[in-house]
């Protein structure tokens, strides 16, 4: 009876997808300056640009391999462009931004990505995307320093696993 | 009779049948896919989200023995959340939201209401740099904007900051795992 129990709750517990948690990893991508381009709350469409972003972006993974390291930001937009195309957009990543915004209220965009654009000469990144909130979308101007987190998947960097040391879980 | 009841209460809680994931499926972003409260309580309960709060600045003092205290100076008023990566879903609350549900979060871990956390911020050369840490005891003083963690290290190799810091991020993850930045 023992071993018809364990066999069931393996086979129950693989179908949903309970021993098969995906791996989160973690894209920061710091700005010094950030300035949205143009943002409409009636379609929820947002694009600004990042302005004096670092070469590197840092990533993490947070399961089950407890591990990070960085990567240039060319690297980056060749993982999330070989990974995220759909059907309806050239990307589709989930992503927040978060921009300090002078004296004004800090400014916080969750948002899906549609496409990115990285100029290593000027060292900018435009991005367009669709916000998930459908109200108080920051206004046409400059909102300053800024960082973008982007989630996605960590088999999108089998490097990123392999070439970091792995750490202790809880 | 009692055998079988058993059996179907392992089969039904192994299922996951009664997960509180009413997260959209992220194929449809014109879809208004904000959470109501309720939702976004219960999805935390799943274990299943990672909160960030940002901060202008903060100050990390030691108090004691393996104990330190972050405070978030301009602490943001939004808290943003991811799903799981495969559903494709984040969004925002305001940050009162998960502090006055703290508890009932991070209840259900053996570090008995501590989360475990990642802290980012920049350091002098401008790079991002995350220490792996417990967050406990939050308080919230939305008057000055200040957000205040009881800290504790998460490994010992892993010295926490001290000082102040510009930037700072709070990954909070809310299943019992952990990241660390190396770079």
């Amino acid at each position: 009876m023992k071993w018809v129990l364990t066999v069931a709750l393996f086979f129950l517990r693989t179908l949903s997808g309970e021993t098969n948690v995906p791996e989160r990893i973690l894209f920061v991508i710091k700005s010094s300056d950030t300035r949205v381009d143009q943002s409409d709350p009636k379609t929820r469409e947002i694009s600004f640009t990042m302005y004096g972003v670092n070469s590197k972006v840092s990533y993490f993974i947070d399961r089950p391999i407890d591990t990070g390291g960085t990567m240039t930001m060319d690297q980056f937009i060749a993982i999330a462009a070989a990974n995220t195309e759909t059907k309806n957009f050239k990307l589709d990543i989930t992503a927040a931004l978060h921009a300090q915004n002078g004296d004004a209220p800090d400014v916080d965009v969750p948002m899906r990505i549609m496409s990115i654009d990285y100029d290593p000469k000027t060292s900018r990144v435009v991005i367009s995307g669709i916000t998930t909130v459908g109200e108080s979308l920051p206004a046409v101007g400059n909102v300053g320093e800024s960082i973008l987190i982007v989630s996605g998947l960590s088999s999108w960097c089998p490097s990123c696993i392999k070439n970091a040391p792995p750490k202790g879980v809880l | 009779m009692k055998k079988g009841v058993i059996f179907a209460a392992l089969v039904l809680s192994s299922c996951n049948l009664f997960k509180g994931n009413s997260a959209p499926s992220g194929n449809n972003p014109s879809a208004e896919p904000d959470l109501v409260s309720k939702e976004y309580t219960t999805e935390m309960e799943t274990h299943e989200i990672l909160t960030l709060i940002h901060a202008r600045s903060g100050m990390i003092k030691k108090t004691g023995d393996n104990t330190y205290t972050l405070t978030m100076i301009s602490v943001s008023r939004y808290v943003t959340y991811f799903t799981e990566p495969t559903h494709k879903h984040v969004g925002r609350k305001a940050l009162p939201q998960l502090i006055d549900n703290w508890d009932k979060i991070f209840a259900f871990q053996d570090s008995q209401d501590k989360a475990l956390a990642v802290m980012g911020f920049s350091n002098e050369q401008g790079e991002f740099i995350g220490i792996p840490v417990q967050l406990g005891y939050p308080k919230y003083n939305s008057e000055m904007k200040e957000l205040q963690f009881t800290v504790f290290p998460y490994d010992p190799a892993i010295p926490v900051h001290e000082g102040t810091v510009k930037s700072i991020t709070l990954f909070i993850d809310s299943l019992n795992r952990l990241a660390v930045i190396t770079s």
